[in-house]
């Protein structure tokens, strides 16, 4: 640091630099004072229409990031061949010109045996450019389950139904908002600060909130109504008021549901669309009584319920097969595997379907919409489970019943980036599926090239969790070679991935492992070499990721000059790209992610060597214009503008939305023929299903095995992955609040198992256990017990952390029994058993 | 004769021995565009690209933004097109 102060430092002081959070991936606005060369202060940038001046506790604490004394600062090579947790990896300084050739020489030996070799690591969501080095390196492996662990199911159902990649709902006109499993607009999720201040402001204008979730989260204390649950059951509550709505109410939005999606589309007995001989996907036609192409027939004359018999076939339309589906789902049944009494579940549906107030329209803007002010919004924990996508399909079946899908008061889809929803005709007058938003589809191949099967998964995510299975199974996925390298790059895969035991055996396997990263994790501690990387505060960024509200880029840019030795990770990748001799196809693939091939005199030079400013400069000029350069950014900090209605509410006009599914069971047939045809068996094709229903998960049947409790991680706007649990200011706060101190049981439960606040008691799942100290509260289901992420480190540098230990995903197994086999998404959720070890004031 | 600007990116760069040029050829398809290209191997990059008629599966033609589906060779190219082909990248690390 340049300068110290005795004094206060006054606003006036120093001046006020324009730039962008890194603190989470979302990236809002802010303006830190720089006074003497030394940042002072954070705040949100009042300007920028996203965060609206607001900035949570990770923002404010994004000084002790840059500062935190503990920060690897020089690049660094270990000395201790020995590795393990724990294990001092004997840190000895060494120049950048001695980590990159070694770094070189390693990885370059396992790309010159076996590209695939590589496990990849990667978790920088803001730099989701830089993504594809390991696709030019050659190794098509990626090893965390970062991503997965919340989304994924949830992003590729959002690209099938509607084109986005995530979704909220109507802050602006919304009045009636069932919150499931999700912290949006409270505590997590899409652009906290900015959704808090909207979700306030909603709420002083009258809207009612339900908030379903096994703990009294920070929505549910704020909503109207908590609806205690189990764990991944939330799925069965939606059910049960889809019943009430299609079987008992019998309210439903048939204009909406006839128009704007295929729910009136016929179904043969097989459960495909019935198509005449041209493969027109064809309706029942009221008029005439026979079925005629969707397009031949006017919306008000086709069938939306109802079997019809033609030409010896039975027929449905696809509104019928789920109406059939759900008739055994009754709040009474699903009370039974919720524990919400059956009368909530009717009382919450009657009060969603009331105000939706079905065939309401309102103008906006000169133009008329369908007015839908109710819609139920979720996330992670909703549906992140072994059959997280029937959980996605179920509640935005449920939202279409009321036909609130993008439109206004409704439940929005949210576009990955500024070029918004991904819009193209498909078939039979629908919008075009798109389960993949970050990367093209792999072809199934068998044997697979990835570790974690993405060739296997048609419509999925990447299924990280799946990483342990093959590399310590090959024989039984055809995996033809074992990996023995790794890079991490702001990632700790250790402990963001299920069964800690089996990701440490894979950890130990690698024979070299390098890390860009800011400083040490439980992953980083095994690496060999340390490449040290800027901060968000000292490094160059053109930022948009997953805006609800708005559009447009933010500028991350240094305010202060780099401490130490460090490096920005995109001119790491880089030189490590040009050392080993694939600088042209590195630069090529910016190219195409940074959309230059669209405007080619933007194009990098394939053998020319380009800063991150130069990058960022060409890329914002590709946005927006020459007058708009980097120079631009650094001035004004961002130019992101509200969402116009038009990009709002339905973008894809009168293209037709799913509701029937059919293209996953498709896929799945698809996907069946090649898996048997390579000789695989026992692959989980049953999620591969057009329309969702109810069926017990792994989780639920663990507790028939002894298992009785369910446990569930959850964290709060303090926190973000892992990065943020080692930064004493959070940490500190963090513990000042109890539900942060151990592991949460509910009062009763603890009494009747003889536990009080302050014992040490010991979780034990299916895949391995954990201990904390036990603080009992009322605000979490009586058959829960609840961890905190926030004391789930087992190692951290700073000494003003301390490292609790209780590290959730040991509970976790991460099999393909534990897996969507659709979507690849992991179950978060886990069965234990709970045994006090030691009593309060007893030093364990 | 449409005049095109041609991106090749990756191995098809390698292959054609340019990253972009504005090209005029004889024809109007897209199939008679790649014919035109010449490729280090001695062949067109019509013969790198194309099997049974349809686009290979590991290759992409990307027309003005959009992907030419495998079975479209024939659409015609309108002058100052922005043709972009490429091998497939299959694997950008997603999450």
């Amino acid at each position: 640091m340049a300068a110290t102060h005795s004094t206060p430092i006054a606003p006036s002081e120093g001046r006020w630099i324009p730039s962008t959070c890194g603190m989470c991936l979302h990236g809002c606005g802010i303006k830190v004072q720089v006074v003497d060369g030394v940042a002072v202060k954070i705040e949100g940038d009042a300007t920028n229409p996203d965060n609206l001046g607001k900035l949570c506790p990770k923002g404010n604490a994004g000084l002790a990031r840059l500062y935190d004394p503990t920060r690897v600062l020089y690049p660094m090579k270990r000395t201790n061949p020995e590795k393990g947790p724990g294990v001092d990896p004997g840190w000895e300084r060494i120049s950048w010109e001695e980590a990159y050739e070694t770094v070189a020489r390693e990885l370059g030996r396992v790309r010159g045996e076996d590209a695939r070799k590589l496990l990849c690591a990667i978790g920088d969501f803001q730099r989701i450019l830089l993504w594809g080095w390991p696709a030019v390196f050659g190794s098509p492996n990626f090893f965390t389950s970062l991503g997965n662990y919340c989304g994924g199911s949830y992003h590729p159902v959002n690209g099938s139904l509607d084109g986005s990649f995530a979704a909220i709902n109507d802050y602006e006109h919304c009045n009636y908002w069932i919150q499931i499993g999700s912290g949006d607009g409270f505590s997590s999720h899409l652009h906290l600060s900015g959704s808090s201040k909207r979700m306030a402001d909603t709420r002083m204008r009258g809207m009612k909130v339900i908030s379903l979730d096994p703990r009294c989260s920070i929505a549910s204390a704020k909503a109207d109504e908590w609806i205690p649950i189990l764990p991944g059951t939330d799925r069965a509550f939606v059910l049960g008021m889809a019943h009430v709505l299609v079987h008992e109410l019998r309210r439903y939005d048939r204009k909406f549901l006839r128009e704007h999606t295929n729910a009136p589309y016929l179904v043969d007995e097989k459960g495909f669309q019935f198509r005449d001989e041209q493969g027109h996907a064809l309706v029942w036609d009221l008029a005439v009584h026979e079925p005629r192409p969707w397009d031949k027939v006017a919306s008000d004359s086709m069938a939306l319920e109802g079997s019809y018999h033609y030409e010896g076939r039975e027929l449905r339309t696809g509104f019928q097969v789920w109406m059939d589906l759900l008739e055994s789902h009754s709040p009474e049944k699903m009370s039974e595997v919720t524990t919400v009494p059956a009368a909530t579940i009717r009382r919450i549906a009657r009060e969603f379907v009331d105000a939706a107030q079905i065939g309401a329209t309102v103008e906006i803007g000169g133009k008329m919409y369908p007015y839908r002010p109710a819609a139920l919004n979720y996330y992670r924990g909703s549906q992140s489970h072994a059959n997280g996508l029937f959980d996605n399909l179920t509640y935005k079946l449920f939202n279409m019943l009321v036909g609130n899908i993008d439109v206004p008061g409704g439940h929005l889809g949210v576009p990955l980036d500024h070029r918004g929803f991904f819009v193209s005709p498909g078939e039979d007058g629908m919008l075009k599926p798109e389960p993949h938003q970050l990367h093209p589809a792999p072809p199934f191949k068998y044997p697979p090239d990835s570790t974690h099967l993405m060739e296997w998964f048609p419509i999925g995510f990447d299924a990280g969790q799946l990483n342990a299975e093959t590399i310590l199974n090959p024989q039984r996925f055809g995996l033809e070679y074992q990996p023995e390298a790794m890079m991490l790059y702001h990632s700790n895969p250790w402990w963001n991935m299920p069964e800690t035991n089996k990701i440490e055996e894979i950890f130990r396997r690698m024979k070299f492992i390098v890390a860009i990263d800011i400083h040490l994790t439980e992953s980083t501690q095994w690496a060999d070499i340390f490449l040290p990387d800027r901060t968000f505060l000292e490094s160059t960024l053109l930022n948009c990721l997953e805006p609800p509200v708005v559009t447009g880029h933010s500028l991350r840019q240094p305010v202060v000059k780099p401490l130490g030795d460090t490096r920005d990770a995109y001119e790491i990748l880089t030189e490590l790209a040009q050392r080993m001799g694939f600088l042209d196809n590195w630069n090529d693939l910016l190219n195409l992610v940074c959309g230059f091939t669209a405007k080619p005199k933007n194009m990098l030079d394939p053998e020319k060597r380009y800063s991150a400013e130069e990058l960022f400069d060409r890329f914002a000029r590709n946005i927006y214009g020459d007058d708009h350069d980097l120079e631009w950014f650094r001035e004004h900090g961002h130019a992101v503008r509200h969402r116009t209605p038009e990009e709002t509410y339905m973008p894809y006009g009168k293209l037709r939305i799913p509701f029937y599914f059919e293209f996953i069971k498709r896929t799945g047939e698809q996907l069946r023929g090649n898996l048997e045809a390579a000789g695989v068996t026992g692959w989980p094709y049953e999620n591969y299903a057009p329309l969702p229903y109810w069926k017990n998960s792994p989780v639920i049947e663990d507790g028939r095995r002894g298992f009785d409790f369910y446990a569930i991680t959850f964290k709060e706007p303090l926190h973000t992955f892992a990065d943020t649990l080692v930064m004493p200011w959070l940490s500190e706060v963090s513990e000042k609040d109890p539900i942060h101190q151990g592991i949460l049981l509910n009062t009763a439960t603890g009494k009747g198992l003889g536990i009080a606040s302050g014992d040490w008691v010991r979780l034990t799942s299916p895949a391995g256990s954990i201990e904390g100290m036990a603080q009992c509260v009322e605000g979490i289901h009586p058959q829960v017990v609840g961890v905190s992420n926030a004391i789930t480190r087992e190692f951290v540098t700073n000494s003003g952390v301390r490292a609790k230990g209780s590290h959730f995903n040991r509970l976790l197994k991460g099999s393909l029994d534990y897996t969507d086999g659709a979507t690849g998404g992991l179950e978060s959720s886990a069965r234990v058993r709970v045994e006090k070890i030691a009593a309060a004031g007893w030093a364990h | 004769m449409p005049e095109v600007r041609v991106i090749a990116l990756g191995e098809v760069r390698r292959q054609v021995g340019f990253s972009q040029r504005e090209i005029s050829f004889e024809g109007a398809t897209v199939r008679e565009l790649l014919r035109s290209i010449a490729t280090k191997q001695g062949g067109s990059l019509e013969e790198l690209l194309v099997c049974e008629n349809r686009l290979r599966g590991d290759y992409a033609v990307v027309i003005e933004g959009l992907a030419l589906p495998a079975d479209q060779l024939e659409r015609r190219l309108e002058g100052g097109e922005n043709v972009v082909t490429m091998a497939v990248i299959r694997h950008l690390a997603g999450g």
